[in-house]
């Protein structure tokens, strides 16, 4: 098999299957730890899950594509997911919506064509009091008007082209 | 036998089994309740939401599906309650809401579960007033011999619990959420069970389809007669489904003690070979001559021989009638042989010996033993051998067909049953045409000692073929057409039950759908040993094609 946990990952994935009664119970935690080792879970992580959970190849597949968090396709460098439910909603996500639509040439589901920015919008991030929110890869930007996205994408753009990432 | 109780269906009182759910308890007294997801040889699924019913609890009245819900001694239920029947229409009205509607080429149409419960059980306007949404996802290649439509597909999970549970290889999923769910295989993989075909009978809809019968026939123009399969020692319960004297589909028939609803695709997509290299003139020399002319030949031939000096070779592959013509009307040199067995084999239905008769030459006590024969043959001291339906030289590693090929020559007349142009065919002198086994009636006993009629379905080309027990007995006896005492195979079995005690009560017409089990010993397991499925078979619910 071509992909494999690396020894670390490995160690965590032991670690655990230590903590519930079936191997089986393990998809899910098995699943986050691909996509954070791989970025993604393509076809072939999810036959390697298979294998490691011991479960067959289309049972996982179907876990996969339930949860809209696994990422079946490479997404971007930097993952811009907005809160779409009412308190974003009413404090303005529509418009920060267009903006990263316009800006970004991305629709939600989408990757932009040099790979930096991919777009989803996702349900209610839990943070309705700083509302409008962004979560960007694991951190939130909340509070947020267009100016301030408008700043926040700047600045990814300079620090990615700062860094040799190859586009 | 199971315990019975009595419960209350719509104000009347019932005996049903204990045990069993609502759905089994109304389908045991014929009470009308539409269903999807229940299938008697699965393990309840609650998935497609249809058979709502309203049953008393000691929380008040509750709707409730009835597929998942078992019965208990007294218990009161109500399918026709306003309640029950609004949440039937609502339920059923879900799974049409985005269904592609069409029927016109679907081939399902005329047995689809959803034309049939919209018709009974439906509400008959439409209220969609946005966009119909659809699925995609059409004509999807989903292994060799099936065909996904997810847009067809209501979700019932039939197939996957068969593929789960059954043959035990997971091979279909449901992928997203919410209407986008999708029947769907691992990203480019295909099913490669041994039984894919069953997928496409359960499915209650036309999301899979065989490839074998996809845009062939429509569904209403068949007719089904009654049958085995002739592919293994098993002998599965059949339909042989064909019109205009052809056959288009092989179907399991429902038989709880032997193939339950299931074949397998070997069996299944058999039914091509009705039609393959038949042969429909006799023979002489391999010049085609009349039937008049054929008999007459044979007749002259072998009315100089002594009957030592005729030898009789068949093989597991014909009927008991043609055991019993060969028993009781051709001598002591009949020898049937058994080729080696070297099918695949497993658990479930397929057994290694691919012949559907070798208990039948047991039952009539037909010798097996060639090593007397191979020596007559060796010394000349044969004149004639009369081969009955065994492709002979196509035999390979078998000590008789290897002496046959060795000493020919030493054997002045060959004569050849067969219904196909095979390498036999031009080894002999005389071919005499013969009817397959859809052509004609006749008994079969499989592995498991169960003797299964097989009625003829298909009418022969020419008039003049007779069944191989004719043949054989009009070739052993000299008789001329007019002077012959059977017309039909069936009249064959009907001489030879009354010399048998467990046969002499069933004439051919009355044996029955699940077969005579005899008491001799078997040749193999049972069929779907070890593998247990946590269905309820209710012994009092009607067979599946009539519910």
């Amino acid at each position: 098999m071509a992909v494999q946990f690396s020894e670390a990952a490995l160690k965590e994935y032991e670690e655990i299957v230590t903590r519930y009664p079936d191997k089986k119970a393990t998809l899910l935690p098995a699943l986050w730890l691909a996509q954070r080792e791989f970025g993604y879970v393509s076809d072939e992580v999810l036959e390697y899950i298979a294998q490691l959970v011991g479960m067959p190849a289309v049972k996982v597949y179907e876990v996969a594509e339930f949860y809209t968090m696994f990422h079946k396709k490479k997404p971007g460098k930097y993952h811009l997911q907005l809160c779409q439910t009412i308190s974003c909603y009413l404090r303005g996500a529509e418009d920060l919506r267009s903006y990263i639509q316009e800006t970004l040439q991305v629709l939600p589901g989408e990757t932009s064509a040099d790979g930096l920015f991919s777009f989803q919008l996702v349900e209610c991030l839990g943070s309705c009091h700083t509302a409008p929110v962004i979560k960007i890869n694991d951190e939130y930007y909340d509070s947020l008007t267009v100016e301030k996205l408008d700043a926040i994408i700047r600045h990814l753009k300079k620090n990615s082209s700062g860094e040799d990432h190859g586009v | 036998m199971q315990k019975m109780i009595t419960v209350n269906i719509n104000n009347q009182e019932y005996e049903v089994q204990e045990d069993c759910n609502i759905v089994e308890a109304c389908d045991a007294h014929n009470i009308p309740l539409q269903r999807f997801c229940y299938h008697r040889y699965l393990p309840v699924d609650g998935s497609c939401r249809t058979c709502m019913v309203e049953i008393e609890t000691p929380q008040g009245m509750m709707v409730t599906t009835a597929c998942t819900t078992k019965v208990k001694p007294g218990m009161a239920i109500y399918t026709n309650s306003e309640k029950a029947v609004a949440a039937q229409k609502s339920a059923l009205e879900f799974l049409l809401l985005d269904h592609p509607l069409d029927c016109p080429i679907c081939d399902k149409a005329g047995e689809c579960l959803l034309q049939d419960n919209y018709f009974d059980f439906g509400r008959y306007d439409f209220r969609r007033t946005v966009a119909r949404y659809f699925k995609g996802g059409k004509a999807l290649n989903a292994g060799e011999h099936i065909v996904l439509d997810q847009e067809r597909c209501i979700l019932c999970r039939r197939c996957i619990r068969f593929f789960d549970e059954i043959v035990r290889t997971p091979e279909l999923g449901i992928i997203s959420r919410g209407h986008e769910s999708s029947i769907s295989l691992f990203p480019e993989k295909f099913i490669r069970n041994p039984y894919s075909g069953n997928s496409a009978d359960i499915c209650p809809v036309g999301a899979l389809t065989l490839k074998e019968f996809r845009f062939k026939q429509r569904v209403w123009f068949l007719k089904k007669t009654k049958s085995i399969c002739t592919q293994c020692a098993r002998g599965c319960s059949i339909y042989i489904e064909h019109n205009k004297n052809t056959v288009w589909r092989f179907m399991p028939r429902e038989n709880p003690a032997l193939n339950r609803v299931w074949m397998c695709d070997r069996g299944r997509f058999s039914f091509n070979k009705l039609h393959e290299k038949r042969i429909f003139t006799p023979l002489k020399h391999q010049e085609e001559i009349s039937f008049n002319q054929l008999y007459d030949d044979i007749a002259e031939l072998l009315k100089t021989r002594r009957s030592g000096e005729i030898a009789w070779v068949v093989g597991p592959f014909s009927s008991n009638e043609t055991y019993y013509a060969l028993k009781t009307y051709c001598g002591d040199n009949a020898v049937c042989l058994m080729p080696p067995a070297s099918g695949e084999r497993d658990d479930l239905l397929m057994l290694a010996e691919e012949y559907p008769n070798a208990q039948g030459a047991t039952f009539f006590g037909l010798q097996t033993e060639t090593a007397p024969l191979i020596d007559k043959i060796q010394k000349g001291r044969i004149a004639a051998l009369i081969i009955v339906e065994m492709d002979l030289f196509n035999l390979r590693n078998d000590s008789f067909a290897q002496c046959l090929m060795e000493n020919i020559h030493k054997i002045p007349l060959k004569i050849y049953l067969t219904a196909y142009r095979d390498e036999t065919v031009a080894r002999v002198d005389y071919v005499v045409p013969v009817r397959t086994y859809a052509e004609t009636n006749g008994t079969f006993i499989n592995a498991t000692s169960l003797l299964q009629k097989a009625c003829q379905a298909l009418v022969p080309e020419h008039p003049d073929i007779d069944a191989a027990c004719i043949a054989l007995y009009t070739i052993a006896t000299g008789a001329r057409k007019h002077q012959r005492r059977y017309s039909d195979a069936s009249e064959m079995y009907d001489k030879l039950r009354s010399h048998y005690d467990e046969l002499r009560s069933f004439q051919f017409n009355q044996i029955p759908e699940y077969g005579i089990a005899l008491n001799m010993p078997k040749r193999a397991d049972e069929p779907f040993k070890g593998i247990h499925v946590d269905f309820n078979v209710c012994s009092t619910a009607k067979p599946l094609e009539e519910s």
